[in-house]
């Protein structure tokens, strides 16, 4: 049998291996902008008048929402580039998109709650904005669990990539929805967006954005090298085994 | 392989891949037929010839490398299947309907020009034409074979693309075949595959090896068929002539079948005994409120079981690849799926307002709720038609189906309650136009989305 040269072989790496310029420079700005967000968010930020303390969840809840919106934004993209060009790099970049979306849209919900338990007294709402991402979640679970129940790589990358795109659509057609139903059924209402924000909040807003928008970045390029391992280990596998049916 | 003959060639395949699952299946072939050839590739179990056939007729897409159908045109362009004759591994045949009726479909599909005298001549060639209208489902394999070979050369295709076409045939049918083919398609290039290199040279075919992918080997001199130019007998039937063949050809199969309508007819009926029985004990001023309740939950899932099934039965039968080398726009395939799904979510929510005000006796049976009823049924179709089309590849789609389906569905949802509640003076009437806009607004969206998209889902 033929000896298998190494240079034929994907050259070995660790993921995220901080020797990597790009990983350094993205673990730097993660740690001194999630650093920073942590002192303004307990430090910096004054306490609030009426929710004393309980308040600054808000700067996880807040970052944690935009990043699902923006995620799942990411994940439309990835989806029609996939249809259009065909590489699986925009698949994956959908797939990782859509899995850390999740995870901060569930972030968002768990936040959200515990800040309602506290504020209005109850764990949940039927309020337009909590019934739309909670639907939103359902959109995105649903097309984690499509991906997981298609064994053929290429027709998961393709029916995925069609969900992805139906999925983007379908949110704001959600939101408008039930934004209409509230009104349509007028309750008393519960939040008060009376008021605007001092500036040590927003500004300690703004930076918590910026921070998990980094740590955005971050889980998302790990994911997509992981998944490239993957699918580089499968190739690696296929190969050996051709090898084997032509040496045979 | 190169082509051996200096004519363009009828069919060829340029250095194509094909990865199924994590396996190249196809490892780099390269194929080309000179019109009027007969090749038969023969190789082992799993050396990659059905994956071939279909990668021919478009039905999976290569990751690397070229198809081209006469014309130079890839399989993707449906006029390019217009001569195009396919034999998949399972004949695509509805058990339902009778041989004549499923040939009667494939002329209309493929555009068969004088398609009655054509479909008894392709039934007396074949032997089935004191059986053609028996049900398929009735006949043996054999004979479901035969009519598959009927079926794919029907439109007397300047190509065939035939997988083991003797395959569950008695004797005398496999000595028919070169009769079959001189008769049916008697200028055609045939690609076919075989175990029997017998049946290679009876049809006079240059035999072309395939093992593990590649192709090693050929011999054999190229067959003296008459060069063909293209399909004389069919044309490409119009998109809107086509839809209709589909909805109609699924409407017949349910109206034999029976396998859709009576269950969800039952399942709205129990929905709203059992749910008018839960809610006895508390019915009183809020029974009109409970009655909208039932009516669009049941809606909702009496659609999404219906979904379910609409591509699956399709799939697991064989029957999508035969519509989808059909020369016709896939898209046209989920227009149809979705007119049989919104025409059937709409008589069962209609027959739900019915079955609700007599058992709640409130008087939901109205002008507006049967407008809603028929306006949500659309509108949900549309968003399940393209989802059942995603999973039809899945495990366990049943499980699957209700997750994808239910959180989009949402609005339609709304929509309809704001309507009914509306209608039943629960609460002001004044609003339902904006919930009809919304349930239009989403139906013209999906189906937008869907004839886009579904393209793009059907050939992975």
């Amino acid at each position: 049998m033929r000896q298998v040269r190494t240079t034929e072989l994907p050259r070995p790496r660790r993921l995220g291996a901080l020797r990597e310029p790009a990983n350094a420079a993205l673990y730097a700005a993660l740690l001194l902008s999630m650093g920073l967000a942590i002192f303004m968010a307990f430090v910096f930020a004054p306490a609030e008048r009426v929710q004393a303390e309980v308040y600054r969840i808000l700067f996880v809840h807040v970052p944690s929402a935009w990043l699902a919106f923006f995620a799942f934004g990411v994940v439309a993209l990835g989806s029609v580039m996939f249809l259009i060009r065909g590489k699986s790099r925009w698949d994956r970049l959908a797939h990782a998109s859509a899995e850390i979306g999740v995870l901060f849209t569930t972030l968002c919900l768990v936040t959200g709650s515990i800040w309602g338990r506290s504020v209005w007294g109850v764990w949940w709402q039927w309020d337009p904005r909590l019934t739309t991402t909670l639907i939103m979640w359902f959109i995105y679970v649903s097309y984690l669990a499509l991906r997981s129940y298609i064994d053929d790589p290429n027709a998961r990358q393709r029916m995925a990539s069609v969900l992805g795109i139906v999925g983007v659509v379908s949110v704001p057609i959600v939101w408008f929805s039930v934004e209409w139903w509230r009104s349509l059924h007028p309750t008393p209402s519960i939040t008060n967006p009376g008021g605007g924000m001092p500036a040590e909040m927003l500004t300690t807003l703004l930076v918590s954005v910026a921070a998990f928008t980094v740590f955005y970045v971050v889980l998302v390029r790990q994911r997509m090298q992981l998944e490239l391992a993957v699918a580089e280990l499968g190739s690696l596998r296929e190969r050996l085994h051709e090898r084997n049916e032509d040496s045979t | 392989m190169r082509p051996s003959q200096a004519t363009s060639p009828a069919i060829a395949a340029d250095d194509l891949v094909v990865r199924l699952g994590q396996r190249n299946v196809l490892r780099g072939v390269s194929l080309a037929l000179a019109p009027g050839e007969r090749v038969a590739v023969v190789g082992p179990n799993g050396a990659g010839k059905t994956t071939l056939l279909r990668a021919l007729a478009g039905l999976i897409r290569p990751r690397r490398g070229q198809v081209s159908l006469p014309g130079g045109r890839g399989p993707a362009e449906p006029a390019a299947r217009a001569g195009l004759g396919y034999l998949g591994h399972r004949p695509s045949l509805y058990p339902h309907l009778s041989a004549r009726e499923n040939l009667a479909f494939a002329a209309r599909l493929h555009g068969v020009a004088d398609g009655a005298a054509r479909i008894e001549a392709a039934l007396s060639t074949v032997g089935l034409a004191s059986d053609a209208n028996r049900l398929v489902r009735d006949y043996s394999r054999g004979m479901q074979q035969r009519l598959g070979l009927a079926l794919a050369l029907l439109p007397e295709p300047a190509v065939a693309l035939l997988d083991e076409p003797d395959a569950s045939l008695d004797a005398a049918g496999v000595n028919d075949l070169p009769m079959m083919l001189d008769a049916l398609a008697p200028r055609a290039t045939v690609l076919f595959s075989t175990h029997d290199e017998r049946v290679a040279r009876a049809l006079g075919a240059r035999i072309v090896r395939l093992e593990a992918g590649r192709i090693s080997g050929a011999t054999g001199t190229a067959s003296s068929g008459a060069a063909s130019d293209s399909a004389a007998r069919a044309r490409p039937p119009g998109f809107a002539h086509a839809v209709w063949a589909m909805i109609a050809k699924d409407a017949r199969v349910e109206w034999r079948a029976r396998e859709q309508v009576p269950t969800l007819l039952m399942f709205t009926l129990l929905a709203a005994v059992v749910f008018d029985m839960a809610f006895i004990a508390v019915l009183g001023s809020e029974v009109a409120a409970v009655a909208v309740g039932v009516l669009w939950i049941s809606v909702l899932l009496a659609a999404t079981l219906a979904g379910t099934r609409l591509f699956a039965t399709e799939h697991e039968r064989g029957t999508l690849d035969g519509l989808l080398v059909a020369p016709v726009d896939p898209s046209g395939i989920y227009l149809a799926k979705f007119a049989l799904l919104a025409l059937e979510t709409a008589f069962v929510g209609i027959a739900q307002l019915v079955f609700l005000s007599l058992l709640l006796n409130v008087s939901l049976f109205q002008v507006s709720t049967i407008g809603a009823v028929v306006l949500a049924a659309t509108a949900i179709s549309a968003i399940l038609a393209l989802q059942s089309s995603l999973v039809v590849n899945a495990r366990a789609r049943e499980m699957l189906m209700p997750l994808l389906a239910i959180p989009p569905a949402v609005p339609v949802l709304l929509a309809g309650v704001g309507i009914t509640l509306g209608a039943l003076e629960v609460t002001p009437a004044g609003q339902q136009g904006a919930w009809f806009g919304l349930l239009a607004v989403i139906a013209v969206v999906f189906l937008t989305l869907g004839t886009v998209l579904y393209p793009q889902a059907a050939r992975t």
